[in-house]
């Protein structure tokens, strides 16, 4: 079990296409923002965790220039440390689990976890810097262009959709979703500007079947979280619990620690970098029998007042390329009853970030897990 | 075509050096385990399945299945102007084993998932063979 751990608060900095400002500016705005969300002095932050990797190909891989690291955080914040990590090519979700570990075993009390992204000037995004040499993995891969603009994730997509008959209009139906909900959501990047049909189908084709619009917008821009046991809870914090965390290996590992089914979930934040991938866990949970997910949701069932309402934050597709920050944050503010004009019924909430090969999973719920006393010390802080 | 010299070249190394001696030969070469049989992908120090490090190299049919297959819009690569589409493929010998190629003409196109294909290898004016999409049917 988990032991009586929350999450206790999240920030977020702005959300731009571009800035003159530094990675660094945007990270220390979410951290900022994170610790008075979560009503905490920056001197009780003992613990820091981050997946600093930057992921697009053109990434110069620049310390402060497109990522920012723990030494860079805790030095420009003058955080005093206990214990942190930096993920190398891991994800929000394993962020969340790193912390748990250390916060069961009583390594600190609070920690900081921070993912910032950026778009440095100058870069070729999506197709990369040109290397002349492809070293280890890369060179049964790159020589075939198969890293570039997510064509791995669009060859998957179109097996997927030969074999169960989905065609763009499933695929836009994922796209509408996440415009819709970044509508309710004053941070996405997307917020005000709704995607008909037409011009969907019509926009540019990238690596098919996703066109422009099936592609997360690279952002500037940092998300932040404060975790801690339940018992060292500053006052006025407002908690959501951590009932279950899993690697893809072992999905059913999530139900299993946190006792629910997918039959229990009152939301789930799918990692949508892609459109497609939304489809993937819906039916790798059995939420969907196999190919269903395309059906589910152009059918409704993943709206905001259907069966499971899906990325109600509207995505990585509709609030920017945040790497599945945005997914923990929104279900944090689900699970705590705080997403506003976004909130659906309060229970289970999913987070699931990653490639269908190489996902992580958490449950974050408004109550305490089943077997743990709820211990919420109102005078610590 | 100075720009397909910009193709990246791969930089190998004892593990994927048979793989691409044989693209050289126009032949698909794996490691086979001494062991339990099962063929490697070119990356693999052991055997997936039995993690021994008993191995030699075999040269395979070339026959592969189709498992994913894109055509990309972006000037993705040097001297490949798009669109370009590109596949992966499971080794008909070892269907764990995906490759990736190119289809530059285009062999692939309204076949369905699990289609029959042959790979071949195609030398580049740099020099270096890369997998390509040969034929289609066993």
């Amino acid at each position: 079990m988990s032991g009586g751990i929350v999450i206790a608060g999240f920030g977020c900095s702005g959300i731009t296409r571009r800035s003159r400002r530094g990675i660094a500016a945007f990270a220390l705005d979410a951290a900022l923002a994170a610790l008075q969300d979560a009503r905490l002095d920056r001197a009780e932050i003992d613990g820091y965790v981050g997946a600093p990797f930057a992921t697009n190909a053109g990434s110069p891989h620049a310390e402060c220039g497109d990522e920012i690291s723990l030494k860079s955080v805790a030095g420009m914040m003058g955080l005093r440390l206990a214990w942190g990590a930096d993920l190398y090519r891991r994800y929000p979700t394993d962020m969340v689990a790193a912390a748990a570990h250390a916060l069961a075993a009583g390594t600190c009390r609070h920690v900081l976890g921070l993912r910032a992204m950026y778009v440095a000037p100058g870069l070729d995004y999506a197709t990369g810097n040109g290397a002349a040499q492809a070293f280890g993995a890369d060179q049964m891969t790159k020589p075939y262009a198969y890293t570039i603009a997510g064509a791995r994730f669009a060859a998957r997509a179109w097996a997927y959709m030969a074999r169960h008959g989905a065609g763009r209009e499933e695929l836009f139906a994922v796209v509408d979703l996440a415009r819709r909900n970044a509508a309710r959501n004053p941070d996405a990047i997307w917020r005000d500007r709704p995607l008909d049909r037409e011009s969907y189908l019509q926009a540019r084709p990238v690596a098919e079947p996703h066109g422009l619009f099936d592609c997360d917008m690279p952002v500037c821009g940092a998300q932040a979280f404060v975790m801690c046991r339940a018992a060292d809870l500053p006052a006025g914090a407002s908690p959501a619990w951590l009932t279950g965390w899993s690697g893809f290996g072992r999905p059913e590992a999530l139900w299993q620690m946190s006792g629910r089914s997918p039959a229990d979930l009152a939301s789930a934040q799918l990692y949508d970098g892609f459109s497609s991938m939304v489809w993937e866990w819906l039916d790798g949970f059995g939420i969907t029998p196999p190919g269903g997910a395309p059906a589910f949701i152009r059918d409704g069932c993943a709206e905001p007042d259907g069966r499971l309402p899906l990325n109600t934050f509207g995505g990585a597709l509709g609030e920017g390329r945040l790497h599945g920050m945005g997914h923990l944050r929104e279900a944090y503010l689900q699970a705590t009853g705080r997403a506003g004009p976004r909130q659906v019924r309060p229970g289970p909430a999913l987070v699931q970030v990653g490639p269908y090969d190489d996902s992580s999973f958490v449950l974050l719920e408004p109550d305490a897990p089943r077997g743990t006393a709820r211990r919420t010390a109102r005078s610590t802080g | 075509m100075d720009s397909t010299l910009d193709r990246p070249l791969p930089v190998t190394t004892l593990e994927t050096e048979p793989f691409w001696e044989g693209a050289r030969a126009g032949r698909l070469v794996l490691m086979r385990c001494a062991e339990c049989g099962r063929l490697a992908p070119p990356l693999a120090p052991r055997c997936p399945a039995c993690l021994s490090a008993a191995r030699a190299p075999q040269t395979c049919s070339g026959r592969v299945s189709l498992r994913g297959r894109t055509v990309l819009h972006l000037p993705a690569l040097p001297g490949h102007p798009p669109p370009l589409v590109v596949v992966e493929c499971a080794v008909a010998e070892e269907p764990a084993v995906m490759l990736v190629a190119l289809d530059p003409e285009g062999i692939s196109e309204r076949l369905p998932p699990g289609a029959a294909l042959r790979l071949g290898f195609a030398t580049e004016a740099n020099g270096q063979a890369y997998a390509v999409v040969a034929g289609a049917g066993a």
